[in-house]
């Protein structure tokens, strides 16, 4: 089958599209270029929203949600930063704004009773991303949101009290605690490892 | 800097560029909620078009149809210096003539006012100064061994521009843009059937979206990067052009040319009439194909209104000779001859309002290129435009068989407007405020191509030239 060229005789492949050519096509909404925004950043949007999800259905609609958004809110994008990056923080976004809109409760865990050790390095080296990220996706409400967005995405803890309307205290020992959980599972698993033991 | 967390940085090193697999669920989700977006806001412009097309037509019907009492209209007085007008009764048009006459009669004058004498004439000078003192050249006098002789009508015409002729050029709204087309090369029309497995094959083109200049790279590329995982892609229908409405105001200069087998009425006719400025309005419709060329109609509407004042002059010229003899012994011993001669100007004044509205209706072919969001193009076509006349005063032939100022009936003035054939070429330049959004501007002429009837004396012909702007709404394509 020959290739599929245009009429100015050269042949287009879809990841020779500029991320401009390719705003420039959502914009006038076309599918096709919908599709392939989507098909480019699918997968990183979906672990982004895997991290603030509870589960995968949940993470499912809010990469749903958030490309909706992308696509509404396209116009507003200048052209001037990183789409990918752009792209990500709609995604937060949304995933802030599900959280907001759920009654959240402090929950505790008796984590005043968690160890404080420092984490190896071979820890996290030995697990694949998902496992990391089930890791992330099983904190506690609260925390996973306050962690996702210090430890991963980089806003600091007045970004988050005002994205998650409370105080910076709070999400301050919100963060510890999240660190704290992580570690004590993060022994857990590496702990069989280290005692030649495959982990589960 | 704040040191980051151990913990921080392990997971944001693993975590920062992870990926998963969405489910192609997800996207099915997404192209149907977008869709229904579109379908909806596809809706939305139909009905502000067909709102502003409604609108439109509604003011041009009522402008065209308006009313024709012309009470709240403002006629200027006569400035003659010997005749006020005469007012108008009942609201109608003002026609003011002047009451003064002058006969003649045999060898006898009779002057019942006398508006001016220009010059006396005499052969002899001295006398002369005498005969225009003398008590005889009063008004009423019978006078013997007088000639009188008529020499002739002077015509005069004066036009004055009306105020309220002058219609300023409203600007339209500013609107946002927010997206802007590029030029690219033309692009295969057929529709390209996306698929997962990475095929494209042309089927019979279906319209979706319009513009797509700047996509065309899109619509040729390979596949080999696929869909998302497990997603089948929708056929994706190449358009061939997109339907578009515009609203149109401006101003012309309009210049009217007669013709007829009258040729003094219409020489007097065009030598009246100078150019003319109006505003103009209407609604337009077309569609433009993706080649650059397009088609378009509409309804372009103005009214006109002017003042009409119409002085005739008429001199008439007495010539008097007095004999005088002096006599002694029945032989005349002293005998002088004066010879007077008294001109008398008559002004007749006729004046109201010329008032004409016009529908255009034009079918036109455009080319157009564009670069980002400008346009630039050209249109070229015919247009047909009817004229509505009320009465109102005119140059005609008055009772005598010359040329003079009357009152037409509505009849007699659409005679002399019949429909007419007008050409029209134009250059625009369009600015695209947004995706369904332009605005542009252009220079039209207009000159008159030919009328459609031969009835009257006169027709007239207009040519007019002038500059456009026109809002324009780029229907979308209903899937």
């Amino acid at each position: 089958m020959p290739p599929p060229v245009c009429s100015a005789g050269k042949a287009f492949l879809l990841s020779e599209l500029s991320e401009r050519e390719l705003v420039q096509g959502c914009l006038d909404a076309d599918r096709r270029c919908q599709e392939l925004l989507y098909a480019r950043y699918a997968r990183r949007m979906y672990a982004v929203c895997l991290r603030y999800a509870r589960h995968e259905l949940e993470a499912q609609d809010l990469l749903q949600e958030g490309f909706i958004r992308v696509f509404d809110k396209l116009s507003g994008f200048r052209l001037q930063g990183s789409l990918e990056g752009w792209i990500r923080r709609i995604m937060v976004h949304t995933a802030i704004n599900t959280y907001r809109k759920k009654s959240f409760q402090q929950e505790r865990f008796g984590l005043e009773h968690l160890p404080e050790e420092p984490v190896e390095s071979v820890a996290l080296d030995q697990l694949g991303e998902q496992e990391v990220l089930k890791l992330v996706s099983a904190l506690p409400e609260g925390y996973r949101a306050v962690f996702n967005l210090y430890a991963i995405d980089g806003y600091d803890h007045a970004e988050i009290a005002e994205m998650l309307g409370f105080g910076e205290s709070t999400s301050r020992s919100q963060l510890a605690k999240a660190r704290r959980m992580l570690q004590q599972r993060l022994n857990d698993i590496t702990l069989p490892v280290h005692a030649g033991k495959t982990p589960h | 800097m704040q040191e980051r967390h151990p913990i921080d940085e392990q997971f944001r090193k693993a975590l920062a560029n992870a990926e998963a697999a969405p489910p192609p669920s997800v996207w099915a989700g997404i192209a149907a909620a977008q869709e229904k977006r579109r379908r909806a806001a596809g809706w939305r412009w139909y009905i502000m078009a067909g709102s502003v097309l409604v609108g439109g037509l509604a003011i041009g019907i009522a402008s065209y149809l308006g009313s024709s009492d012309p009470e709240h209209h403002t006629l200027e007085r006569p400035r003659s210096k010997v005749l006020p007008a005469a007012s108008s009764e009942g609201g109608a048009p003002l026609i003011a003539e002047s009451t003064v006459t002058a006969s003649s009669n045999g060898d006898q004058a009779i002057v019942t006012t006398a508006v001016g004498v220009d010059q006396v004439l005499g052969s002899n000078t001295d006398d002369v100064a005498n005969a225009f003192e003398h008590p005889t050249l009063e008004t009423g006098t019978l006078l013997p061994s007088t000639s009188g002789s008529r020499t002739g009508v002077e015509n005069s015409i004066a036009l004055t521009q009306h105020p309220a002729a002058t219609v300023p050029v409203r600007a339209s709204s500013p609107l946002r843009a927010t997206s802007s087309p590029a030029t690219q090369p033309p692009v295969p029309e057929g529709v390209v059937d996306i698929t997962s497995a990475g095929t494209e094959r042309s089927e019979p083109a279906l319209m979706d979206r319009e513009r797509l200049d700047l996509l065309n790279p899109v619509l040729n590329i390979g596949l080999s990067a696929a869909a998302p995982h497990g997603v089948t892609l929708p056929r994706y229908h190449v358009p061939h052009g997109e339907w578009w409405l515009g609203a149109t105001v401006g101003t012309n200069q309009s210049r009217t040319s007669w013709q007829g087998t009258d040729e003094d009425l219409a020489n007097a006719l065009e030598q009246g009439e100078g150019s003319l400025g109006q505003f103009v309005w209407g609604l337009a419709a077309g569609r433009q194909w993706r080649s650059g060329f397009g088609i378009s109609t509409g309804v372009m509407t103005d009214r006109m209104e002017r003042p009409f004042r119409h002085v005739a002059v008429d001199r008439t010229t007495t010539v008097r000779e007095e004999n005088y003899y002096v006599t002694l012994n029945n032989e005349v011993f002293l005998s002088n001859v004066d010879t007077v001669v008294t001109t008398t100007t008559k002004e007749t004044v006729t004046q109201g309002v010329d008032r004409r509205s016009t529908i255009r209706i034009p079918l036109m072919g455009h080319w157009r290129t564009e670069w980002r969001r400008w346009a630039f193009g050209a249109r070229t076509g015919l247009a047909l435009e009817l004229t509505r006349t009320e009465a109102g005063p005119a140059l005609t032939r008055i009772a005598d068989g010359t040329v003079g100022a009357a009152r037409l009936t509505r009849a007699q003035r659409a005679e002399r407007y019949p429909a007419t054939v007008l050409g029209v070429v134009g250059l625009d330049l369009a600015y695209r405020l947004h995706e369904h959004w332009s605005l542009e501007a252009g220079y039209v002429a207009m000159p008159g191509a030919m009328s459609l009837s031969d009835r009257g004396p006169v027709q007239a012909l207009t040519t007019r030239h002038g500059a456009e702007f026109r809002l324009i709404i780029h229907l979308p394509t209903r899937p």
